[in-house]
């Protein structure tokens, strides 16, 4: 849809950068998924096995990036402010 | 030493130059095609999100370190950004990208102002990243390059 809108707009794909600024962090599912194939792919011994292991890597990489956001979110908002000095 | 790692001279070659190849040319045909569905994937959904202003080994040398280990696609498409792309700065005679509202004359490639630029020059998140996504791509193709040319580094018994 944001594609279509953006066609629409006159953007040139591959050309042009995607207007999609709102929503950048989605675009840690395609990143997490492709590194995911691509690596799972050299390391598996029969890949008829790929399809899980890729959905598994994908989702620890997924769940790994929210839970560092969490962390850094927890460090910077809560605990700086205690051990900083007034 | 049975896990002495073996060379394969057209695994290596192959993996060089084009993410994938490799393997395919050693018999591992859709391990090849899993392989070059990823790394190319990366790569221009990379070209998607940030335009061809992230393949740019001028402006960005570094990341185009990264991008250079897809093998011989992003030197194309660097040359293609550096000579259809570009204009020339009639103050400085530098190749740049164009400006919003200018053109390029095509003949003599120069600034000219009105007109459609050739591409959008990328910033903010988008170029971060766009160029993110085209350096992790080589970043892991020198993994699948590795594997290609030495592949009894493959570990045995563990996916």
């Amino acid at each position: 849809m944001v594609l279509l809108l953006s066609l629409a707009a006159g953007y040139r794909p591959f050309l042009d950068p995607i207007n999609i600024s709102r929503y950048w962090f989605l675009l840690l599912i395609p990143m997490a998924f492709f590194i995911a194939l691509a690596y799972k792919a050299v390391r598996v011994l029969d890949t008829k096995h790929l399809p899980r292991e890729v959905l598994v890597m994908t989702t620890q990489i997924v769940l790994g990036m929210i839970a560092l956001g969490l962390a850094s979110y927890l460090f910077v908002q809560h605990l700086v402010p205690l051990i900083a000095p007034k | 030493m049975d896990d002495a790692p073996t060379f394969s001279p057209l695994g290596l070659l192959g993996a060089c130059l084009l993410p994938g190849l490799g393997h395919a040319l050693t018999g591992e045909r859709s391990r090849g095609l899993c392989i070059g569905a990823g790394v190319l994937g990366l790569f221009f959904t990379g070209l998607l999100v940030g335009g061809i202003d992230t393949i740019d080994s001028k402006e960005d040398r570094i990341w185009f370190i990264g991008q250079a280990l897809v093998g011989p696609l992003p030197f194309g498409i660097d040359h293609i950004h550096q000579t259809q792309f570009k204009v020339i700065d009639p103050t400085t005679k530098q190749l740049r990208s164009a400006y919003p509202n200018e053109g390029r004359d095509p003949v003599t490639h120069l600034a000219v102002a009105g007109g459609t630029p050739p591409n959008t020059k990328s910033i903010s998140k988008m170029n971060e990243l766009g160029t993110l996504f085209s350096t992790v791509a080589g970043m892991i193709n020198f993994i699948v390059i590795l594997d290609a040319g030495f592949p009894s580094r493959r570990p045995k018994g563990k996916a």
